[in-house]
């Protein structure tokens, strides 16, 4: 076991903020170089910033730049959920993926299409918000006030079942109506890949208002963590936190999971690492998780590409081979720390 | 032990010892009586109904093939919900009896996830697709599914032991293992692109759709010295919910209760698991009402037998009534993790108090 880490000074903690950037740059530049048909970087780079015109360079361009785009916002947006949500709820398991937040999004989904037929981006992005929204809701209302010894089980198990509820419900609408379950087969498995482009001028701005504020949600986060009442003689409006915390959880994984469908593990692993190498404060734990995030889903994508040739693994799923053994990593500690 | 003491009537037939409650006697009569009522409308009401005495003529073995047929696949159907919901309700009675802990059910431990996993890999390969049909086809398939019950459960138990078990850790780590065996069986079914999307929402949710009699053979093979097993360990078993110390003065070996306990556990969800794939939240359900239900001191095994029994067998009757069928696990996790989330949310509000 390693020693929690010393607290470091800020500048320290910047130049880590910067490496986690250049990492980020690096996943990024390798989502587009790797592929079933690998792309030397020169040509990458031309194809990027010259607009050479060839084959390699329209792969480039069409396919492989919106895909990484993709990857890199919805991992930065879930790395930022999972942070606050691990920072909120004080539950070192707490991820929009297990705790039912991209569950509560897809069934909103169907619940539109399902009910009201309405496919149009606009109405399906707004219905996984609304979804991802009450999910955090319940999930805040019934965890906090509560978070004694076993309270922290209490809280995972009762998020894992309303995870399992809102999906056997999204399961039964698809298959009760054709419909639905022609909106609902993208979201089987979370993917990054071949995604629909008309999206991101409405998702993009959204998930942008999320990183935003759970950037300034961050402070309050780490003041609560001291306990309400000190946060309170510290300044902090608990009430208000609470409520900017619910909004920027819901804008950042709902539109990453109104993108890329269900995508678990991101908001559970890149915190954690992130509390590894920042420490306690969530002014720097948000923002190293928003990097890493980025870059894991990039990493776990294109794994996903070469991992099974010929076909491909969904980043989804890499994503829960990686995730998995680091969530029982946690459980595995001596004593399950409140965070 | 010795039965028969001060309260109630006590029977004793070998190494079985049985004391007569009002309360439970009447209750475990309901539930049978409730079973039977269902598998009768289950038989007589579905989408081809059949007038009472064409029914009876073709269970007398007298009707046309085609009233035949219909009727052996209902009867099949319903007798797979009975042996499915049986098995999961007794072996969530059993795990939550050894761990002590109402949470800690088969499902939520990774038991039944593990062997689906297992048991899609074997659909997956050539070799069990080839197998798929017949007696042969299903036994290899129950193999399977306990190989990877038997190894989620030993992963769990790995994981979780520090020096001793905490209820707590098994569920958090059971929860971990749960959602690998879940995304690697996610994985095999994008590998086999299985045109059947009926096979996959089975191996998904759980689903008794076209089901065969042969796949009940290693499920009832089981089941029934499963059922005679749990009545002999139901003394031990009592003893072990006072806690191990007490077991141990009462004259029981906790440890080798438990080992039993827990293989049964595993065997049962896993067998079921190979039939219908994992019908989530019954093994959770079940002997916590019957165990209400029955006003028992624990989660009864036998009693949650006959509650899972019923449990299974209506909701999947009223799977097949909706407008589109739907998988009988959908219905039991709609059923199921409502009752969970109350009944946390109830011991919340006390430990919050």
């Amino acid at each position: 076991m390693l020693l929690p880490p010393e607290p470091r000074r800020a500048p320290a903690r910047a130049a880590l903020l910067a490496g986690l950037a250049a990492l980020l740059v690096a996943a990024a530049l390798l989502s587009l170089v790797v592929g079933s048909r690998s792309i030397p970087v020169g040509d990458v780079l031309g194809a990027l910033l010259r607009e050479v015109d060839s084959d390699d360079a329209t792969v480039v361009t069409s396919q492989r730049l919106p895909r990484t785009l993709v990857g890199l916002a919805a991992g930065a947006a879930l790395g930022g959920a999972g942070a606050l949500m691990q920072g909120h709820t004080r539950n070192p398991l707490a991820d929009p993926g297990l705790f039912g937040v991209n569950a509560g999004a897809g069934f909103g989904v169907a619940l539109v299409v399902f009910v009201l037929g309405a496919q149009s981006p606009a109405v399906v992005v707004l219905a996984a918000l609304a979804g991802a929204g009450a999910a955090t809701t319940a999930l805040f209302v019934l965890g906090l006030g509560s978070l004694r010894a076993g309270a922290l089980v209490v809280l995972a198990v009762l998020a894992t079942t309303l995870a399992a509820l809102l999906t056997a419900l999204t399961s039964s609408f698809a298959l009760l109506d054709r419909q639905t379950l022609d909106v609902m087969r993208f979201w089987a498995v979370g993917s990054v890949a071949g995604r629909d482009d008309s999206l991101v001028w409405l998702v993009g701005p959204l998930a942008l208002a999320g990183l935003v504020l759970a950037l300034a949600n961050a402070r309050a986060v780490s003041t609560l963590g001291l306990g309400a009442d000190v946060a309170r003689s510290l300044g902090t409006g608990v009430l208000r936190a609470r409520v900017v915390g619910i909004a920027a959880i819901t804008l950042l994984a709902g539109t990453a999971t109104a993108v890329c469908g269900p995508i678990g593990f991101v908001g559970l692993v890149a915190p954690h690492v992130a509390r590894r190498l920042t420490g306690h404060d969530y002014r720097w734990i948000v923002p190293a998780s928003v990097l890493l995030g980025a870059s894991l889903l990039l990493l776990a994508d294109t794994a996903g590409r070469v991992a099974a040739p010929p076909g491909e693994l969904q980043a989804g799923i890499v994503m829960a081979a990686l995730g998995a053994p680091v969530l029982l990593a946690i459980t595995r500690r001596r004593r399950l720390v409140a965070l | 032990m010795s039965t028969g003491t001060s309260t109630g009537t006590g029977l004793r037939i070998g190494p079985v010892g049985l004391r007569v409650r009002r309360r439970a006697a009447a209750a475990t009569a309901a539930v049978l009586a409730a079973v039977v009522a269902v598998v009768v409308t289950a038989l007589l009401i579905a989408v081809l109904a059949l007038a009472p005495e064409r029914e009876l003529a073709a269970l007398a073995g007298e009707g046309s093939r085609i009233e035949a047929l219909v009727v052996d696949r209902r009867l099949t159907r319903a007798l797979a919900a009975v042996l499915v919901g049986a098995a999961l309700g007794c072996s969530g009675a059993l795990s939550q009896t050894i761990t002590r802990n109402p949470i800690a059910s088969p499902d939520v431990l990774g038991v039944t996830a593990g062997a689906s996993a297992a048991a899609v890999l074997v659909t997956v390969t050539p070799l069990g697709a080839g197998a798929a049909a017949g007696v042969g086809g299903s036994a290899l398939l129950g193999v399977a599914a306990l190989a990877g019950g038997v190894a989620a459960t030993a992963l769990v138990l790995v994981l979780s032991w520090r020096g001793g078990f905490d209820g707590y850790r098994l569920v958090l780590v059971g929860i971990g293992v749960n959602a690998l065996a879940l995304a690697a069986v996610a994985w095999l079914l994008t590998r086999a692109e299985l045109e059947d999307a009926a096979v996959a929402t089975r191996w998904m949710t759980g689903s008794l759709d076209g089901v065969r009699a042969a796949a009940l053979v290693p499920l009832a093979v089981v089941a029934v010295p499963a059922a005679l097993l749990c009545a002999v360990l139901a003394d031990r078993l009592g003893a072990l919910r006072l806690g191990r110390e007490v077991a141990l003065s009462l004259g029981t070996r906790p440890a080798r209760t438990e080992l039993q306990a827990l293989v049964l556990t595993v065997a049962l969800a896993s067998v079921a698991t190979a039939v219908a794939g994992p019908v989530g939240f019954v093994a959770f359900v079940a002997p916590q009402a019957a165990m209400r239900l029955f006003r028992t001191a624990g989660p009864p095994p036998l009693a949650g037998a006959a509650l899972g029994a019923l449990l299974v067998l209506v909701a999947d009757t009223v799977a097949q009534w909706l407008p589109a069928a739907l998988p009988v696990g959908i219905i039991t996790s709609v059923i199921g993790a409502p009752y969970l989330l109350s009944l946390m949310i109830r011991s919340l509000g006390r430990t919050r108090a």
